[in-house]
């Protein structure tokens, strides 16, 4: 078995929406997610969000416009006859420009998002291409032994980058790694169509440390992938910790009432302690199997145990 | 007669430039949309790729 490592991860900075993560550089145009300010391409302090570039470009191009409109102005009032002109083309031309500033503030972010698009088409080959070369920095840095940074950068291209490759990269590190209930894991990001053991190995070891990570998605995996799950070497006791999580809400009792059933009677009593105070607080909520489940758990493993006792008769 | 002619100009200018503006606002994406496209982008060059 490897050797696991105790580590020290750098929590995960969330954006707003994934692509704000994008970087550009200004000389080169090459994309990335790794790095603040120097282009690892080009090696300029020349770093930018894409934002900040559609803007920028944005930017210039109203300026652009309202140059040609004050021009026009101009040449109109340079060549007007009187002075009646000279006011009707300057009056005119600040309104009509007015007009212009008002409808290009109103609109910027809609014509943000616009350049955005205009950005990402017409870069699409660099974008693929920065990106690309980001998750070969990651492996180079894999392969020079610091894994803690190599998953840091992994899980920062797998904010854009949904490959299975990816995943599996992100949790074979997760697995040589001693997880702490401190540590910011994930698990929604992570999850796959087919069958993985590391993935099922890394959501048993979720089960332990961080429940509440485990959630409507995952259940679904675990039910779909159940029978692999069972050959597996450890693959009873995984489920079971799963099963102890979906004890948490009610609504996954609701929701998967046969992946509880099935493992109710090898719940650890904590968790068998919950699922049958959820069910004795609102029994008709249930499906009638998975009551009869919990209660013949009760009267074989636990109705003389003091921990039940407080908890009240069962119905019928 | 040029007055009246370059107010013409600029009048047709910034029409065409707010119309512009209007259709590009009304066909801009969404920040999911453009979430999709850039994952689309990077989905289909993985696919390349591996082809």
């Amino acid at each position: 078995m490897m050797k696991k490592l105790p580590v020290l991860l750098n929590p995960y900075i969330k954006t707003r929406h994934p692509y704000n993560k994008l970087k550009i550089c200004r000389r080169c145009n090459y994309f990335t997610v790794l790095g603040d300010t120097e282009c690892p391409a080009c090696g300029k302090s020349a770093l930018q969000g894409v934002e900040q570039r559609a803007s920028a470009t944005l930017t210039k191009s109203a300026w652009m416009t309202r140059l040609i409109v004050v021009l026009i102005a101009s040449v109109g009032i340079v060549l007007s006859p009187s002075t009646l002109h000279t006011i009707l083309i300057s009056a005119g031309g600040m309104v009509l420009l007015a007009l212009l500033w008002t409808m290009q503030r109103r609109l910027t972010p809609a014509l943000l998002r616009r350049e955005l698009e205009k950005l990402f088409l017409k870069e699409a080959y660099s974008l693929a291409a920065g990106l690309a070369n980001d998750r070969e920095t990651a492996i180079k840095v894999f392969h020079e032994g610091d894994k803690p940074l190599a998953f840091e950068m992994l899980r920062e291209i797998g904010a854009l980058v949904h490959t299975d490759q990816l995943r599996v990269e992100q949790i074979l590190l997760l697995q040589s790694f001693i997880l702490r209930k401190d540590m910011d894991l994930m698990l929604d990001p992570l999850l796959m169509d087919h069958f993985n053991p590391d993935l099922v190995e890394y959501i048993g070891e979720l089960a332990k440390i961080r429940r509440d990570l485990i959630k409507e998605n995952a259940f679904r995996y675990m039910l779909l992938h159940e029978a692999h799950i069972l050959k597996m070497e450890h693959g009873e006791s995984i489920l079971i910790g799963v099963a102890g999580a979906a004890v948490r809400m009610k609504r996954y009792l609701l929701l998967y009432p046969y992946l509880i059933m099935r493992y109710a009677g090898r719940l650890p009593k904590d968790r068998f302690l919950r699922l049958y105070r959820m069910v004795q607080a609102s029994p008709g909520a249930f499906t009638v199997p998975l009551y009869e489940e919990v209660m013949n758990v009760y009267n074989e493993k636990y109705k003389w145990d003091e921990d039940f006792q407080a908890t009240g008769k069962p119905r019928g | 007669m040029v007055t009246y002619v370059c107010l013409g100009l600029l009048f047709l200018f910034v029409l065409v430039k707010a119309l512009d503006y209007r259709a590009q606002g009304k066909r801009a994406l969404s920040h999911e949309q453009l979430d999709k496209l850039v994952f689309s982008i990077l989905k289909s060059s993985g696919q390349r790729d591996r082809e």
